[in-house]
């Protein structure tokens, strides 16, 4: 081993510091056009961008997790198949939320046609009608909190479920995944007083719904 | 100040700002006044937020690990799937399609239908009855020639002209008898077939060898005969149409009682 001479020497041998790396994100638009390119890792990273969030959005949408993973994984298919007539005019997002939003009504729609009530979904109603109340709620304490917690997230999902599709959508969107009125008219196709209208009469639904849970503060 | 705040359309206006703000974000200066002098607005407040935090607040959903893994899986297999080549295109079978398709029909049949019908009771129709005539002296002159060797084209026909020959003799000719020889059919022993439908107007020359004598085959619709006569002029007769029930009495039939050839 050669013996240092000076401190110059231990300077040059010192590691040079590595180069700041400006992490830069890359956009969806270019995500995609990479896809479009054959770049499977592309897809691969907006895939990892909105799983959790499309999967999240189909499950408050139909209260059933298989499926919402079957249907997020079919608006992913869906806009694999379809990057070539993807246009840049809206946002990436709002793309795929209404492929996500299409596809989640029209499971409803069939579910509705079969008639096919799932065990989660019992208190599901058709629209205007009032949902049965197969699991009243139990007034008398529970021992447990997190089991009173896990009561409460029930009610609150099964109360959602029992929203006319009309009004589940722009509720969830709004509330549960926190987009913008302009960008919830865009998903739906629709104007953005409309959404304000529907998510208003979503909400006082919801409180009927969920009285002693609102007023219980 | 209070009174003044505190009105229906202040309390509609606050409240559709509070619906449409964000939660937990600071309202305005405004709204935050109107709420401390209205305690309904307060309340509608506290129970809005209280709902949106419910709703926000459930338990987070990822999507499951193998998320990526099946979704693979899933665009592998549907690449290596051969692409079924569907006859029609998906919009083509689409319900609008469809039902669009379906009225199209339905108004081509009716008017079909009414064109058949209109047709039948219109004299106007040349053509089909020349047609039919051709057709029949086609078939005279082909019965009239079953002892010669026919061409391929002619075998249908004539096998047809042979079975009618073949029932005429097993009736005993008595179908003959029954109705009034068509002079424009040749065919001996062969059995005319009579169509009471609409008929053309016939083009009848009077022949020679029964003159002032002429014979018309009545229609169950008016008939108009022209006549024209050797100085140009031309006379129309009205003839009233005949029933099927008049016409044993016009075309003179044998009664059947005095039918001796008759054989059943």
């Amino acid at each position: 081993m050669r013996t240092l001479t000076s401190i110059e020497e231990l300077d040059f041998a010192a590691p040079a510091m590595a180069a700041p790396v400006m992490v830069q994100r890359v956009s969806d638009h270019a995500l995609l056009e990479g896809t479009l390119a054959g770049d499977e890792d592309a897809f691969a990273e907006l895939v990892g961008r909105y799983r959790n969030q499309i999967t999240r959005y189909i499950y408050r949408m139909t209260n059933d997790y298989d499926g919402a993973v079957d249907l997020a994984q079919e608006t992913f298919i869906r806009v694999y198949r379809a990057a070539a007539r993807y246009q840049t005019t809206h946002a990436f997002s709002t793309y795929i939320y209404r492929i996500a939003t299409n596809l989640a009504i029209s499971e409803l729609r069939k579910r509705k046609r079969r008639r096919l009530v799932s065990l989660t979904g019992l208190l599901a109603s058709d629209e205007g009608q009032e949902a049965r109340d197969f699991n009243p709620p139990d007034d008398r304490p529970l021992q447990d909190v997190s089991l009173v917690e896990l009561e409460r997230r029930t009610t609150v999902q099964r109360a959602i479920a029992t929203l006319p599709e009309k009004y589940r959508a722009p509720l969830v969107l709004r509330d549960v995944e926190g987009k913008s009125y302009d960008e919830i008219a865009s998903i739906l196709s629709t104007s953005e007083g409309t959404v304000k209208s529907r998510i208003n009469r979503a909400r006082n639904f919801l409180r009927d719904k969920m009285r002693s849970y609102v007023q219980g503060v | 100040m209070n009174s003044l705040n505190i009105n229906p359309k202040a309390c509609r206006l606050a409240r559709r700002e509070i619906d449409e703000s964000e939660l937990n974000r600071r309202l305005s200066d405004q709204l935050q006044a109107h709420i401390a002098s209205c305690p309904a607005c307060r309340a509608f407040r506290d129970e809005r937020t209280r709902l949106r935090q419910l709703v926000g607040s459930l338990e987070p959903v990822t999507a499951p690990a193998d998320f990526d893994v099946r979704l693979r899986a899933r665009i592998a297999a549907e690449r290596q799937r051969p692409e079924r080549a569907s006859l029609f295109p998906h919009f083509l079978v689409s319900t609008p399609v469809m039902a669009a398709a379906a009225v199209i029909v339905m108004l081509a049949a009716s008017i079909v239908w009414f064109t058949e019908r209109n047709g039948k009771q219109s004299p106007n129709v040349a053509q089909r009855g020349e047609a039919l005539e051709r057709q029949r002296n086609g078939e005279a002159s082909t019965a009239s020639k079953e002892t010669n060797p026919k061409p391929a084209s002619d075998a249908n026909s004539t096998k047809t002209t042979e079975m009618r020959d073949q029932a005429a003799t097993v009736n005993g000719g008595s179908r003959d008898l029954n109705r009034k020889p068509n002079p424009s059919v040749t065919a001996k022993g062969r059995t005319p077939s009579r169509e009471f439908a609409v008929e053309p107007a016939q083009v009848i020359k009077q022949t020679p060898d029964s003159p002032g004598e002429i014979s018309l085959s009545a229609p169950n619709k008016p008939l108009v005969v022209s006549v024209e006569d050797n100085r140009g002029a031309t006379h129309k007769i009205l003839l009233p149409p005949v029933s099927f029930g008049a016409q044993q009495l016009v075309d003179n039939r044998i009664p059947v009682s005095s039918s001796n050839s008759r054989s059943w």
